[in-house]
């Protein structure tokens, strides 16, 4: 396969925490000899447990922090603020402008992503009607229930229209509705030509919608899958024990 | 630019909704009602009383809501990852971090000019006369927290915790005031004393230069011009500004 037919790629990416103390530093190794490819147009999960590295590997991605090592490719790039422009993210339980309307938040989102006022409104429309966005799309989201905010997040997310879509735990506090309403999203999403990279800890949930899953254990993949339904948690477990 | 303006608008509205914003509205309100009826108790001094616990009440809060602002920016909302929404979209990481310090000016001066009008109500119902420099004082209260804000992002980008950031802040803000007094114990100083004094000039911001609420100073700058201790001011805050920016843009979230 082409480069330019992959979403993302990592090449032996390292990545170590430092952590200033007054006559110390302290070094968690978060990813080492990090390799991995996600192709474009797949559902990918990316699992394993606490501290394995997966926020870490979405981060580096998308350029908040910046690896020590090896290669990064998003969407055949260097991760840059130019790339970004065609990825959306949608983090872990993030604490959300709170005074700010879901409305408000599209718009400064949007202005961020380059789009003029008119794409902006259209763009606007178009994730409301995909997330049923309209009845709280005014209210403060200080205000909004947990099950809207992460409407509102994904909406926020999508509000460029981004060919990549990056999610981090995107289950997280969600009721059993609230899962069932994000699952059908993502697969629309996907149906709609969007690649999809997102980390869980649910592994029912990643086996119902993921073509292919990798199991990160102590900073790098332990094994990258095809996902057949009902052999998920068993490959997880052998890999992660 | 366009990034930068409508990162400052949406700081603004998001800063004016706040109940913090609110709460320090109606503390600054009862300080002036408070001094309002104190300053009954001595008819010599009842406006000067209310003027001057107005005009200090007006500075410190509005310096503790800029100090509260500045924090969330810089430190609160990277810890509760409020920040990833911007930062991973195509924006140049300077330009967001200079239209929050713009918003949180923004929202001083809102806060600055509201709690003007209450203090400037009170003071002519008790039969005050109000002069120029009454009224510049509130722009020079607002340069203050300009400074101030710039150093507290600064700060706070660099800080481990929440509490540190304000402690630091507070106390670039305590020296900052104390510049003017120690000008005056240097010939008493040893002269490495007076090196570090200097420096310390340099660094801290000088607010003695913007000090128009005193009263003696306050004429001084009437005389010699208000437009250097102005540029100053601006010099000031953007030189750390753009420190800030540079820090920001190497920081791991």
């Amino acid at each position: 396969m082409k480069n330019s037919e992959k979403a993302l790629e990592f090449r032996k990416v390292a990545k170590i925490y430092r952590k200033n103390h007054f006559f110390k530093t302290t070094r968690t190794t978060a990813l080492q000899d990090f390799s991995l490819e996600i192709n474009k147009g797949e559902i990918f999960c990316i699992l394993g447990l606490n501290g394995a590295g997966k926020t870490t590997a979405v981060k580096l991605a998308l350029n908040l922090i910046f690896p020590d090592s090896g290669e990064i490719r998003v969407l055949g790039e260097k991760p840059s603020p130019g790339v970004i422009r065609r990825v959306g993210y949608v983090p872990e339980n993030p604490y959300l402008f709170p005074y700010l309307s879901a409305r408000e938040l599209f718009d400064l989102m949007g202005i961020l992503s380059g789009l003029d006022s008119a794409t902006r409104r259209a763009a606007e429309e178009r994730v409301c009607a995909f997330l049923t966005l309209e009845t709280f799309i005014d209210k403060k989201i200080g205000e909004c229930s947990k099950g809207m905010q992460q409407r509102i997040l994904l909406a926020q997310a999508l509000i460029h229209d981004p060919e990549l879509l990056i999610l981090d735990e995107p289950y997280s506090g969600l009721d059993p509705v609230g899962i069932s309403q994000m699952r059908q999203y993502i697969q629309k999403l996907n149906t709609g030509g969007k690649t999809i990279i997102m980390t869980s800890h649910l592994i029912a949930e990643s086996e119902k919608i993921a073509g292919r899953a990798g199991i990160l254990k102590g900073g790098h993949p332990a094994k990258v899958i095809d996902v057949k339904k009902g052999f998920l948690e068993k490959e997880f477990l052998e890999a992660v024990q | 630019m366009k990034a930068v303006r409508n990162v400052a608008k949406y700081t603004l509205l998001e800063n004016a909704r706040s109940r913090s914003f609110s709460l320090s509205l109606v503390f600054i309100a009862f300080v002036f009602v408070s001094a309002f009826v104190f300053s009954r108790l001595s008819e010599v001094v009842e406006i000067r009383a209310i003027r001057d616990i107005g005009m200090g009440a007006v500075q410190f809060f509005s310096f503790l809501t800029a100090l509260f602002f500045a924090v969330k920016v810089a430190f609160v909302e990277g810890q509760n990852k409020t920040i990833y929404l911007p930062l991973t979209r195509p924006v140049k990481r300077g330009e967001y971090i200079f239209g929050r310090f713009l918003g949180i000016v923004l929202s001083a001066a809102l806060e600055i000019a509201a709690m003007g009008m209450l203090l400037t109500l009170l003071l002519l119902i008790k039969g005050a006369q109000l002069d120029s420099f009454y009224f510049v004082s509130y722009f020079f209260i607002l340069l203050k927290i300009m400074m101030i804000t710039a150093v507290t992002i600064l700060i706070s980008l660099a800080s481990t915790s929440q509490a540190s950031a304000f402690i630091f802040s507070f106390l670039v803000w305590i020296t900052g005031h104390s510049l003017g007094e120690v000008e005056f114990l240097l010939d008493e100083m040893s002269p490495a004393m007076v090196t570090l004094v200097r420096i310390f000039k340099w660094v801290f911001p000088n607010y003695t230069l913007l000090n128009m609420t005193d009263y003696v100073s306050g004429r001084f700058m009437a005389q010699a011009g208000y437009l250097p201790a102005v540029l100053y001011a601006f010099f000031y805050a953007f030189a750390v500004m753009w420190l800030a920016a540079a820090v920001f843009d190497k920081k791991e979230f």
